[in-house]
């Protein structure tokens, strides 16, 4: 734990003392959820005999693609970064150990997307006008499964990507998939049945639908709780496995 | 005879199909400073990160410590302190904590101020590493290599692109790690750092070992036991050319 402490300290230390990252990490979901409430027309208009509206979709997308951009392409071109510089390559002259150098890194991630998670649920429920969540702990259940899972999936580039450029390129394949996948193009009802199948096996499909269903409905599904930790377990797995240090 | 604290035998080392070491062989013993000399490309590095377990040898065999680094590299990492060819460090960082990150990776870890006492940096504990100099960050990465109170502690080029009032401070520090017992491997280009600093020279060439003995000695292989008086820089051209030359007709 001594050694996970000291990782954790250098990475926050570098994190707050560059944190132009954190600010992409925000701006995009922070962006598109403004621009869906006040510059989209239609947004605000029931979808479904639910009362659902394309807005309350995508107060969760918005929580999925803050995750996505935190997992997917900040986490692993930092860990390019420090292999890319030769950073690793020194903590490798250490007793480190690359599970901890990947732990750290997931405390500080899940940390900062915690952190621009709440500001996320502020904004949607106090300024945009939300309906505030049925079950709030499934939320926070779901969201911290689902960001979990996809930092694992994360690791798998940040395990091999030799430069930040690969990192961010990998990273960015992945993010488009997971837009797909949340719904950002077709939000709720209006995702064709075969897509949303297939969404709800990947880490953002299950997210998003397990946080519509627990902010909208109050209600939380085994099957979705198992894909999310599935899709944690395994790709983790294979990262520590693969991990290089140069 | 005692247990050498490094034992490097007829170590061999491929890449995919090219061998880059063919045969090294030297040891070293508690308390020595033993100098690694060659031209670029001779397989310096290669054979130190077989020393700190970074590389798994092809052939031939490292011993550290009476370890196998690539097998035990987890209580070796405890025992040995490097300090790479470049010094890369989170430049975001102030030194002290760099240090206190570093010390607190290690076991039984240096007390922080006293090591920055002891190389030179008390004052610039609050710089960002982003902002020092090259020999000062060569100092600090060789605090760094030395925080975990190691029994061994590897310097690769350590001098090298530093101004002269650098590179004699780097000599002094060397120094007082000699006094405190810790065997240092040196991996150098500088005759002169040898010559101040090292008890015992390897040299490697293309990837073998071709001399392993005191400075001394060095000078008298070179001049055919004739004459002892010229430079170990001298000695070191010599043997590198007759030996490279020795090298190319067998492979005609």
């Amino acid at each position: 734990m001594r050694e996970l402490g000291a990782l954790v300290r250098m990475d926050w230390l570098q994190l707050v003392r560059n944190p132009t990252a954190l600010f992409m990490v925000l701006a995009l979901p922070f962006g598109l959820l403004l621009l869906q409430a006040y510059l989209i027309p239609g947004t605000r208009t029931p979808l479904d005999a639910d009362g659902r509206t394309a807005l309350d979709h995508f107060a969760a997308v918005a929580l999925i693609v803050a995750a996505m951009s935190v997992a997917l392409t900040n986490y692993p071109a930092s860990i390019a970064g420090y292999r890319e510089t030769g950073m690793l390559r020194r903590l490798d002259a250490t007793p480190a150990g690359a599970s901890r150098i990947l732990l750290s890194q997931w405390v500080v991630s899940i940390g900062c997307l915690l952190l621009g998670m709440i500001a996320l649920c502020v904004l949607e429920v106090w300024v945009i006008g939300v309906p505030a969540p049925q079950s709030p702990a499934a939320v926070i259940l779901i969201a911290a499964l689902g960001a979990m899972s996809l930092m694992a999936l994360g690791s798998l580039i940040a395990a091999v990507a030799a430069t930040v450029p690969i990192a961010y390129g990998a990273g960015a394949l992945l993010f488009m998939l997971g837009l797909l996948f949340s719904g950002v193009w077709t939000p709720g009802p209006l995702m064709p049945q075969g897509l949303r199948d297939v969404a709800s096996a990947t880490p953002p499909g299950a997210m998003t639908q397990g946080i519509v269903a627990a902010w909208f409905d109050g209600e939380l599904a085994a099957m979705t709780i198992v894909v999310l930790i599935g899709w944690t377990i395994v790709p983790a797995a294979f990262a520590a496995r693969l991990f290089r240090w140069r | 005879m005692t247990t050498p604290t490094v034992d490097v035998q007829q170590l061999r080392k491929a890449f995919g199909p090219t061998e880059v070491l063919h045969d090294v062989t030297f040891t070293v013993h508690e308390g020595e400073v033993v100098g690694i000399l060659g031209p670029n490309g001779a397989g310096k590095t290669t054979t130190i990160e077989c020393i700190v377990g970074a590389q798994r040898p092809t052939g031939g065999s490292v011993r550290v410590l009476s370890r196998t680094p690539h097998l035990d590299r987890g209580a070796l990492r405890q025992l040995v302190g490097y300090q790479l060819q470049a010094s890369v460090l989170p430049n975001a960082l102030r030194v002290r904590e760099v240090l206190e990150v570093f010390a607190r990776l290690y076991r039984t870890p240096r007390d922080v101020s006293e090591l920055m006492e002891e190389t030179g940096l008390t004052s610039l504990a609050r710089r960002f590493v982003g902002t020092l100099s090259g020999g000062q960050r060569q100092r600090l990465s060789t605090a760094l290599a030395l925080v975990g109170s190691p029994r061994v502690v590897v310097l690769d080029e350590l001098t090298t692109g530093l101004d002269p009032q650098a590179r004699l401070a780097m000599w002094e520090l060397v120094e007082r790690v000699r006094a405190g017992g810790i065997t240092v491997l040196l991996v150098t280009h500088a005759l002169d750092e040898v010559e101040r600093l090292c008890d015992r020279v390897t040299v490697v060439l293309d990837g073998r070992t071709i001399f392993t003995g005191t400075p001394q000695e060095m000078r008298r292989l070179a001049a055919s036991g004739s004459d002892e008086r010229g430079s170990l820089q001298d000695a070191y051209v010599q043997l590198i050319e007759r030996r490279g030359a020795v090298a190319e007709m067998g492979r005609k």
